[in-house]
This record gives structure tokens, C-alpha cells and sequence, in this order.
């Protein structure tokens, strides 16, 4: 049983950092990129791998996604 | 080269790279079979010898404490990196007012966002420090809770404003505050070298198993890594920030 | 055969960030398809770690001599992703450097280094 839960987190995992590479414009990727951290969580949990689990939390919804934005913001504000 | 034949040479030689991988992990013990000795030996001796529950903690900061060392100044190095490649082009001495925004269709804060900013903050410190200093029980540990820690600033920042962040996070303190942590660590491997003659030994008594304050030096050295990794992150959002906000030059014809 | 998908994952992961970094118009896309890459070797270097019907290596409620997984690639990984994050901000800043001097992010056009 866990076996299958592990094959789904796998196969999610692969599908979704295949969408993070083939998006190519920085906007849309970052949100991919969100949902990539968010995946790798749960299949960090799944093998049994908690305190892994915790710290691609923190990192993958705070750390990087706002220092992909800030950079996104200024340049936007150099375009102008 | 042009852009056809890179791509077509990067899809040939990734997949030629891809077949090689998998036949190279072909030949690891098969998934979920570990055989290798050295995490049954540390799941067998480390609740008894350390009276730690939480193995993962007893090897990053003890059995394996050099190498979080380095880790940690790596974290620091790359931060003064940071802060050295984005404050080159800022010329704002201290007493110039803060530069007026730039980033401009905002449709301003209402009262809704603040006070669940209010609330999501109060949250983030209760659980960051709850996972920060419950090291040596539960999974978590110095980097997680710094990391859920250091969110707090961000949420400042979205929720209050950039003049409420500018505010809060001076950088002289929080540069302080990160050099104390790093430094600390290092001072605790030295003083346990020149205690005992073995650099980060684990040299404090150790309290009874699901204590708090318990496992020697892990916990202290926790609490370094916490402090550490929080304002280290904490300046990293400080600089990011600071360059939503930067003043464009002047341009030359007017 | 669960074997081999397991460890076809990361593999693919990798291959496929490569992929993302030799074909990429801009640097931020760039420097996050290396930080996918880098996350492929978490997740190869935990399945290694693992063992079948195991709980993880932590015996606050269970007792200690129960199966578990390897904590030495916990350990390893945890600080990994950390600092990993790191130094992927360092590169946005050097991203932002190089947008500050040259106006443009895209690697086909800086190729040819400013007198």
C-alpha cells in the first residue's frame, strides 16, 4: 500500500519539474516552481523523511519564490 | 552555434546522459532494501549514548558537527555575498528619508490584510520557535525553525508595507545578531577542544531523554544555527526588498 | 520494476533541469531549472536511505530498536536544501547585477564580453 502512495508521489514529482522546465517566462515558473517545493514536501513525508520535509517547506514557499519576485519587481521597475 | 543544433546536441547528449544514469543506478541495493551498517548503528547507540529521540538532530549537530559547521558558513558567506553585489550600486547614506516607491498600481492596504498579517505573524513566531528550539525531541531543528522564523519578515513586508519592514530590520543589528550565531558555534567547538582535546565534542551533561534542555551541546548548538540562519535570512529579504524600492538615476536630457 | 522507476525519477529530474539550462532565453529561468536539478539529488540520495515498512529515524513515541530509515541522509539533505536556497538567491543577485549593467537577461545576447 504505502508502496503506491510512494509510486504517485514519484510520478507527480517527475510531471511537475518537468512543467517547472518548460515554462519559460520567470512569472509563470515561479508559480510552478511553488507547486514543485509544495510536491516535493509531500514526497519527502512519504519516505519517512520529516525534518527533510519541514526545511523544503520553509525554503520552497518563502525563501526563494520572494527573492524570484523581488528580482521579477525590479525588472519590471527598469523597464518603465 | 545556432539554436537548432544546440538544442538537437542537448537532447542527444541528455538522453545518452539519461541511459547512462539508470544504468548506473541499476546497480544500487534495490529501493527500499538499505543494507549499509552506519544507520543501524546510530538508530541502535544514539537514544542510549546521547538520550536523544531525534536521531536526524544528533547527527547534524553532534556525530557529524564539523560538517554543519561548514554549511553554516557557507550560509553566511553567500549572504555577504548577497548583500555585498546588491548594496554596490545603492549610494543612500543613513540619514537620506527612505526612496519613494516605484512600484506603483498598488491598491493600498486595507484593513483586512493587516490584521491577518497581525495574526499570520503571530502564528509564524509561536511555530517557528516551537520547531527551532524542540531540536532534540521532535523533527525539526536550527534550520527549520529559522527558516519558518525569518517568514515573519516577509510577512511584514506584505502585509505592513516596506516602510514598516525598513523600519523593523535595521541591518547593523541583524548583521550583529548573524555574526554572534556563526561565531558562537565555532566558540563552542573550541572551547570543548580546549576542554577536552576533541573539537565539538559533546562535553555538557546530558539531561534526561525527552527533556527539553537535554543532549549537551546539540542543544546550544541548535540554538546558534537558529539564531544564525533567522537574521542571515532575514538580511537576505532586507536586501531583496530593498530593491523594489531603488531610486533610478536621473536621465541625462531633460 | 518499482526499483527501477524509483530511481528513474531523479534521473529524470536531472536530465530534465539540464535540458531547461542548455535551452534557456533567460537567466532567472535558468538559474531556477539549476535549482530543480539540484533537487534531483535529494530525492535520489533519500531513496537510498529508505527501507520498506520503516518510520523515520525519530523514537520520541516509538521505542528505539523499531526499523528505520537512515538518519545520515536526513541529516545531509536538510542542510543541503538550506543552503542550496542560499546560494540560489546569490545568483538572483548576480542575475539582478548583470540586468542593472547590461539591460537585458537573455544569455544570447551577452555573450560578447563589453570591451
Amino acid at each position: 500500500m504505502e508502496q503506491v502512495v510512494q509510486a504517485i508521489a514519484l510520478a507527480m514529482t517527475a510531471v511537475v519539474a518537468t512543467v517547472v522546465v518548460l515554462a519559460r517566462e520567470p512569472k509563470r515558473q515561479i508559480f510552478c516552481f511553488m507547486l514543485y517545493g509544495l510536491v516535493l514536501t509531500l514526497l519527502f513525508a512519504v519516505l519517512q523523511a520529516p525534518d527533510v520535509a519541514l526545511s523544503e517547506l520553509g525554503v520552497g514557499s518563502v525563501a526563494i519564490p520572494f527573492a524570484v519576485l523581488a528580482t521579477l519587481v525590479r525588472i519590471e521597475n527598469g523597464r518603465r | 552555434m545556432s539554436e537548432r543544433a544546440r538544442t538537437a546536441m542537448i537532447l542527444v547528449s541528455g538522453a545518452a546522459l539519461l541511459v547512462l544514469v539508470l544504468f548506473a543506478v541499476a546497480g544500487l541495493p534495490p529501493y527500499g532494501h538499505y543494507p549499509g551498517p552506519y544507520g543501524d548503528v546510530l538508530n541502535t547507540v544514539a537514544p542510549h549514548e546521547r538520550q536523544i529521540p531525534n536521531i536526524v538532530t544528533a547527527v547534524n549537530f553532534d556525530y557529524r558537527g564539523a560538517d554543519t559547521l561548514g554549511e553554516e558558513y557557507i550560509l553566511f558567506a553567500a549572504i555577504a555575498g548577497i548583500a555585498l553585489v546588491l548594496r554596490e550600486d545603492r549610494k543612500r547614506t543613513k540619514d537620506e528619508p527612505l526612496p519613494p516607491s516605484r512600484v506603483l498600481h498598488t491598491t493600498g492596504r486595507t484593513d483586512a490584510i493587516r490584521a491577518f498579517g497581525a495574526l499570520a505573524i503571530a502564528v509564524t513566531v509561536a511555530f517557528g520557535g516551537y520547531l527551532g528550539i524542540h531540536a532534540a525531541q521532535t523533527p525539526g531543528g536550527g534550520f527549520q525553525g529559522g527558516t519558518v522564523l525569518s517568514g515573519v519578515g516577509v510577512l511584514v513586508f506584505f502585509a505592513l508595507g516596506y516602510r514598516a519592514f525598513a523600519k523593523l530590520v535595521r541591518k547593523e543589528p541583524f548583521e550583529a545578531i548573524e555574526a554572534v550565531g556563526a561565531g558562537a558555534y565555532a566558540a563552542i567547538g573550541l572551547a570543548t577542544l580546549v576542554a577536552t582535546g576533541a573539537f565539538l565534542k559533546n562535553a555538557l551533561p546530558l539531561g534526561g531523554e525527552g527533556q527539553l534542555f537535554s543532549a549537551g551541546t546539540i542543544g546550544v548548538i541548535n540554538l546558534c544555527v537558529l539564531v544564525e540562519v533567522f537574521a542571515g535570512f532575514t538580511l537576505l529579504y532586507l536586501e531583496f526588498a530593498h530593491e523594489t524600492r531603488v531610486e533610478e538615476p536621473e536621465p541625462e536630457q531633460r | 520494476m518499482i526499483s527501477f522507476i524509483a530511481f528513474a525519477v531523479p534521473a529524470w529530474i536531472f536530465v530534465a533541469g539540464l535540458y531547461g539550462m542548455a535551452t534557456s532565453r533567460n537567466l532567472i529561468h535558468l538559474i531556477l531549472c539549476l535549482s530543480v536539478a539540484q533537487s534531483s539529488t535529494y530525492v535520489l540520495i533519500l531513496e537510498v536511505g529508505y527501507r520498506l515498512g520503516a518510520t523515520a529515524p525519530v523514537f520520541g513515541d516509538v521505542l528505539p530498536g523499531t526499523r528505520a530509515v537512515d538518519p545520515v541522509v536526513d541529516a545531509l539533505t536538510l542542510t543541503d536544501i538550506v543552503v542550496g536556497a542560499t546560494v540560489t538567491a546569490l545568483l538572483l543577485a548576480f542575475a539582478l547585477r548583470i540586468y542593472k549593467k547590461r539591460q537585458t537577461l537573455d544569455p544570447e545576447a551577452l555573450r560578447a564580453m563589453e570591451g
